[in-house]
């Protein structure tokens, strides 16, 4: 297993009828789109790769195939070597946890929101370094203090602490710079992937900003209408030796900001 | 029986006489410009039609008393309890009619051979107890069924993105919806708890009121008012569970995907 990739993708596809096609009560005469189409990629264990792409273009949707919150329609998801179906569900998505982009809170103190996610896997708390994962994410708070009244930036660092605490094998991160301002984000983000780096985690990280590849490195997938575009180093992309898609995104995203 | 029924039948006189009030009522408002003649009229004969309906059938029943019989009207009961809680629910859950009859029939079965024959003391069948028991676990039973099916899938739907947080932190749907099945579980049974709070005190409750119509004695009304507060109270509780648990396995995927 050593020499698998943390993550492989073969021809991924996902369309907006099959998500659709779980629900109890499906919503009817919605158009049908494709999310991901035909998407394939590897990242080695303990590497790092950044997602980029357009809003609504299949970011999140890519990490929810991973922790088996989506199936994909055709194609495979390889987790550590192993198809996500023949994976035991509990197993793989503490293995591969996603953080989503919104903060969820689950009632009590720091200390006690850290503690949910233990017992929901059958551990205790006893033990556990909740000092080293806040310290991760860069958060000095009493852990007494009742979670909610953190603000929004401590809140979704709190949610990755969370996850840092059942130790997976992968951490995927959706938009994790996105309630943090500019310069919070670039310590948070280097403290994870030190972090990362630290305990050989695999590190997927979905952003819009493109300086995070300067502070996450490893590489970089770019993701347009649900396929991709390409892959570079975060560096070449940084310096601009990327295709004619890809140099379009990045300056209509850059644009966006100015 | 408890002691000697004594009541006075009303006879078809005195039945016109007190439908006589529906009409007083009509013309009384009419004189207020209000028209209510039509609603009146269909209430009036509707209730007459289907309560002599159910009056000659269960008169039917009573005098024979063959178990059949018994268990025949109240599975049908227990089939429109079932399906009429299915579509209230169908606003925003859809087939679940088939699952609450199940759950319905078990509950209220169970409920009523057990109170039946331990807390009032009757041996075997007998439908003076059987049917009126058992109609009024079935009517709280369905009220429990759809205020806890509603509260749930409500809250699931808008609370979907926390709780596939939750599911994402290795949660089993069980535990990612521990919070919103206490709600609904709560919700089921709040109205029953709350009528035993103030039972007595603000109306008498409708089985005393039955009983002592019937002429039984005071205390002894109050005692069957008793029996029938804690099997309501039980039977809505292991119903509102009951559902909870296959919703909720039904409202996921076997990868623990929501599904609503």
């Amino acid at each position: 297993m050593g020499d698998e990739p943390a993550i492989r993708f073969t021809d991924v596809c996902v369309s907006s009828q099959g998500l659709r096609s779980r629900l109890l009560d499906p919503p009817g005469n919605a158009a049908e789109h494709a999310i991901l189409d035909g998407v394939s990629f590897e990242i080695a264990p303990g590497g790092v790769l950044s997602i980029l792409g357009e809003s609504g273009g299949g970011k999140t949707t890519l990490l929810r195939c991973i922790n088996r919150m989506v199936d994909a329609e055709s194609g495979n998801v390889e987790v550590l070597g192993r198809n996500v179906r023949q994976w035991d569900v509990r197993e793989l998505r503490r293995s591969a946890i996603f953080v989503p982009q919104r903060s969820f809170l689950f009632g009590g103190s720091v200390r006690q929101e850290l503690i949910h996610a233990l017992r929901w896997n059958g551990r205790g708390p006893i033990k556990m370094p909740f000092g080293e994962v806040l310290e991760a994410v860069g958060l000095k708070v009493d852990h007494k203090q009742p979670a909610d009244e953190l603000s929004e930036g401590q809140r979704h660092r709190l949610c990755i602490a969370r996850a840092l605490l059942l130790f997976p094998k992968i951490l995927l991160l959706d938009e994790p710079s996105g309630a943090l301002d500019v310069r919070t984000a670039r310590e948070v983000l280097a403290s994870i992937r030190d972090w990362a780096t630290g305990h050989q985690t695999t590190l997927v990280c979905v952003t819009h900003r493109p300086e995070d590849l300067d502070t996450l490195g490893g590489d970089a997938l770019i993701l347009l209408g649900g396929k991709v575009s390409g892959r570079y180093a975060a560096r070449d992309l940084l310096d601009g030796k990327v295709n004619a898609d890809t140099s379009t995104f990045l300056g209509s995203s850059s644009r966006e900001k100015a | 029986m408890i002691g000697v029924a004594q009541i006075q039948d009303p006879g078809w006189l005195g039945l016109i006489a007190s439908a006589a009030l529906m009409l007083l009522l009509m013309g009384t408002a009419l004189g207020f410009g209000i028209n209510m003649i039509k609603e009146g009229a269909i209430a009036t004969a509707r209730a007459t039609v289907q309560l002599l309906v159910v009056g000659m059938i269960l008169g039917w029943i009573f005098a024979r008393e063959h178990w059949w019989a018994i268990c025949l009207i109240l599975g049908a009961m227990t089939c429109i309890a079932g399906f009429t809680a299915g579509r209230k629910i169908n606003k925003v859950l859809k087939r679940t009619g088939p699952v609450i009859t199940l759950v319905l029939a078990a509950v209220t079965g169970l409920t009523l051979i057990y109170v039946t024959q331990l807390g009032v003391g009757v041996r075997g069948f007998d439908a003076q107890y059987f049917i009126p028991l058992g109609g009024i676990i079935l009517g709280n039973a369905m009220t429990a069924a759809v205020l806890a099916t509603t509260r749930f899938a409500e809250d699931l739907k808008e609370q979907h993105d926390k709780v596939e947080a939750a599911l994402a932190l290795g949660a089993s749907p069980a535990q990612a919806t521990s919070g919103l099945t206490r709600k609904a579980f709560t919700a089921a049974v709040t109205p029953v708890v709350n009528a035993m709070m103030i039972v007595g005190i603000v109306k008498l409750p409708g089985v005393m009121t039955g009983t002592l119509l019937g002429g039984v004695e005071p205390l002894i009304a109050a005692k069957y008012q008793l029996v029938v507060m804690f099997m309501l109270v039980f039977g809505d509780g292991m119903t509102a569970l009951a559902v909870l648990t296959i919703i909720r396995k039904r409202a996921f995927t076997k990868a623990w995907q929501p599904r609503l």
